[in-house]
């Protein structure tokens, strides 16, 4: 069942192939947020000065800025913001390094759009337990 | 909260150790039950399961496949637990019994061969000199049991996230650094490190049925697809591919490739 209290929630998709970006947005729009994604991440930071997301889903390694420098930029920015790390290049290592860091979940590729959605749930969840 | 493997030397206070951090932690304590648990799984006698992984290597002792054999079925016992929330094991090289999840957190308790000795000496009634060369002697054949089991070194630090010197540390400061470490949220669970633990346990649930076959089986799982590698040739290769891939579908897998291994004789056997 998706939770009821995600309409409304701004999630901010990065991620530097164009199929990712287009997918999650169609899959995270269908669940009822608003997604705006990004296939450069120095474009999304910009953005995400301008707006303030509830949700970050963010690849790790997108060239110049990575993901976990993107976790550390909106951990800084916005300190209630759920940041979730997606990768094809998944290891012990860098989930630790990005749990560390703060990150709400960290998740392989590839993988179902019906899991992306429940982690995005999850992470509305803990929003609006924050906030109750 | 991760999953915690405590390893440790003989005669560290482990068990105490482990049992205030499982307090403290609200965690479940899993021990030498696991024998029996892989015992209930295999049929093989808890007792003959405890000494293949305890007993040192001897020209008479026992047989190494037996041993890989009894291994498979504890390391099946713990990837169960390995499933569950807020579990403490505690078995011989517990932290090669589950790799690759990074919500498991190993740790490895040790202390000077005298403050052990002392220990055995003062539990047992033997002579410090008797129990050092007993300790010793215990810790080379574990070493070496380690190094053809897992093929790894157990006394490398770089096996663990927390190394515990209980020389050096009382027995709450080293209750106290699991538990901090316990609550680092760097091995908190994630939804990757959920999928492997998993993958490994059906992983280790499909070894145990297959270790028979070939005590070499090689299996890997990913997203409950699995990949068998075993040896098989010559007349019985059908038979042992077939079975091989009924008792693997027999334990919840999605899909499963069954490849046959050839060995050197099979290799040499091309050339002629």
């Amino acid at each position: 069942m998706e939770p009821e209290h995600k309409s409304g929630l701004q999630v901010l998709v990065i991620d530097d192939e164009p199929i990712v970006c287009k997918s999650l947005k169609l899959a995270l729009g269908k669940s009822g947020y608003t997604v705006e994604a990004f296939e450069d991440p120095v474009l999304a930071l910009k953005r995400s000065e301008e707006k303030n997301f509830d949700i970050v889903v963010t690849d790790v390694v997108m060239g110049d800025v990575d993901g976990i420098q993107v976790l550390d930029h909106i951990r800084k920015q916005t300190p209630r913001a759920k940041v979730i790390i997606m990768t094809a290049f998944a290891y012990v290592h860098l989930a630790r390094t990005a749990m560390e860091r703060g990150a709400f979940d960290f998740i392989a590729k590839p993988f179902k759009s019906e899991d992306i959605r429940a982690i995005v749930g999850k992470a509305a969840s803990a929003l609006a337990a924050r906030t109750d | 909260m991760p999953i915690i493997s405590l390893s440790s030397q003989s005669y560290t206070n482990d068990m105490a150790i482990a049992q205030e951090a499982c307090s403290r932690l609200k965690y479940r304590f899993v021990g030498p039950e696991l024998y029996r648990e892989a015992s209930e799984r295999s049929g093989t006698p808890a007792a003959i399961l405890e000494r293949a992984l305890t007993e040192p290597i001897r020209p008479l002792g026992f047989a190494f496949t037996m041993r890989q054999e009894c291994v498979a079925h504890v390391q099946a016992a713990v990837s169960a637990h390995g499933l569950k929330d807020n579990v403490l094991y505690q078995c011989p090289f517990g932290a090669h019994m589950i790799q690759g999840v990074s919500h498991l957190l190993k740790v490895r308790l040790c202390a000077r061969i005298e403050d052990r000795a002392a220990l055995k000496s003062q539990r047992e009634g033997c002579s410090l000199h008797a129990s050092s060369a007993a300790i010793a002697k215990e810790d080379k054949g574990r070493l070496e049991l380690a190094s053809k089991l897992f093929g790894a070194d157990e006394d490398s630090e770089d096996v663990y996230d927390l190394v515990l010197d209980s020389s050096r540390l009382d027995m709450g400061e080293a209750v106290e650094a699991i538990v901090d470490a316990a609550r680092n949220s760097r091995y908190s669970p994630t939804t990757y490190s959920v999928r492997r633990m998993e993958d490994q346990e059906l992983g280790h649930r499909i070894r145990a049925v297959l270790v028979d076959l070939d005590p070499n089986v090689d299996v890997q799982v990913e997203s409950r697809n699995a990949r068998v590698r075993i040896k098989a040739h010559g007349w019985s290769k059908k038979k042992t591919m077939s079975t091989a891939r009924e008792r693997t579908m027999s334990q919840g897998v999605e899909k499963v490739t069954i490849e046959a291994v050839r060995d050197l004789m099979d290799r040499a056997a091309d050339l002629y």
